[in-house]
């Protein structure tokens, strides 16, 4: 979950208490459609995984990508 | 399971369902007329019979629409298939999600320049994932019509429609522009004579070597004379400026603007008694006048270029009727 954390940190610029599993766009004002994808790839090159179309489109949140990780192997 | 396709006829009454949910029930897209005037119809549109919109689908269902206007567009000296950005809209829940990213880059793939103006905040970050030139913003001119008298202009007249000899002065005007649309007979006739919404007024040069389209637009606050194209040697432009102004003085208008990109024919604009308007020190008159929007105060300018020499901002020419920023409500 650190990694995930600190990447999120990152690519939407919020401190470590806002990083929750309901961050959305609804939430935290950078996430937007260029920083979103962003985080997308940053998470496939630290995981070494593939997120497929429709899990980047259908992703309500940080706790729905994490439930994607989890379901490619991922442990956190 | 997502797709991206290119609209054809039997597209078109699930994407007039799909406006009338993410625009409104009477936006001017929800009309097939102006559907196949603006798109399957236009000039240069390189997929007729299809229409150059690209399609997001979910299995079957559309969730998403990139509208494209094709142009042939000179780059320097070589044409080339550009279109313009007209509309970017995906459903609500798929929103900051990359599903714009989607669409953009599948319209990459078939033109070789691509620009839009106007556009909404909300695509600044597709835009940008996609590599296109950081935001720049069109002047805007205005002149003032309250009290004015008409001007003895006669180096100008009335034209209904653009013939082969305005091909030929166009090859030597052109020549001047390193990045514009290619304004050949065909495209101007579609653009603006045959234009099944607007009426546009037309005036060309009497040694035929320039022209200004004009069109009124009456809001509830103030009504206005739009230069939406002009086309001429500096030396030539003002007598086009003065016509412009005969106009609106007898159409009884507010005021005249000229949205240009860059700063184009600025001394005969200033000779004619336009100047550039600052946005920042006062929003009246707004932009958008129908519907009116004081939102908005500048009209910005955002492009990708895929194939051809580079061209520098200052080698643009764009002005208002320039995609479909000029366009009936």
């Amino acid at each position: 979950m650190e990694k995930i954390k600190k990447i999120a940190q990152k690519v939407f610029k919020v401190s470590e208490g806002e990083v929750t599993d309901a961050m959305s766009p609804e939430t935290i004002p950078d996430w937007d459609s260029m920083n979103y994808l962003i985080f997308i790839s940053e998470l496939e090159k630290e995981f070494g995984v593939q997120f497929s179309i429709s899990e980047t489109m259908e992703a309500k949140n940080l706790g729905d990508i994490k439930n994607y990780l989890r379901n490619k192997g991922v442990k956190f | 399971m997502y797709t991206v396709k290119i609209a054809n006829d039997n597209d078109i009454p699930r994407l007039i369902e799909f406006f009338r949910g993410v625009y409104s029930p009477s936006h001017i897209l929800t009309e097939k007329k102006y559907l196949d005037w603006q798109y399957k119809n236009a000039a240069a549109n390189i997929y007729y019979p299809e229409y150059p919109n690209l399609l997001l689908k979910k299995n079957d269902q559309i969730v998403g629409h990139l509208g494209l206007i094709p142009y042939k567009f000179k780059i320097k000296k070589e044409i080339v298939n550009a279109a313009f950005l007209a509309s970017l809209i995906v459903d609500k829940n798929l929103r900051s999600h990359g599903a714009g990213v989607m669409l953009v880059r599948e319209a990459e793939k078939y033109f070789d320049l691509l620009y839009t103006t106007g556009f909404n905040p909300n695509s600044v970050p597709v835009l940008k994932y996609c590599g296109w030139k950081e935001e720049l913003w069109i002047n805007r001119w205005v002149y003032n019509v309250g009290g004015k008298r008409v001007i003895n202009n006669n180096e100008a007249l009335e034209i209904k429609k653009f013939n082969e000899s305005w091909n030929e002065s166009w090859k030597t005007l052109k020549l001047k522009r390193e990045g514009t649309i290619d304004r050949n007979s065909d495209y101007l006739n579609w653009r603006f004579v045959d234009n099944p919404y607007i009426r546009y007024k037309i005036y060309g040069l009497k040694n035929n070597k320039g022209y200004v389209i004009l069109r009124i637009e009456k809001g509830d606050e103030y009504s206005a004379c739009r230069i939406v194209d002009l086309i001429s040697e500096e030396a030539n432009a003002r007598a086009l400026f003065l016509s412009a102004i005969n106009y609106a003085i007898e159409s009884k208008v507010d005021f005249i603007d000229f949205f240009s990109f860059p700063v184009i024919y600025e001394k005969s604009l200033r000779g004619a008694g336009f100047n550039i308007y600052d946005p920042a020190e006062n929003p009246d008159p707004p932009i958008f006048l129908l519907p009116i929007n004081r939102e908005r105060l500048a009209l910005n300018f955002s492009y990708k270029q895929i194939k051809g020499e580079d061209l520098r901002a200052s080698d643009w020419l764009v002005v208002k009727s320039d995609g479909d920023r000029d366009r009936a409500y």
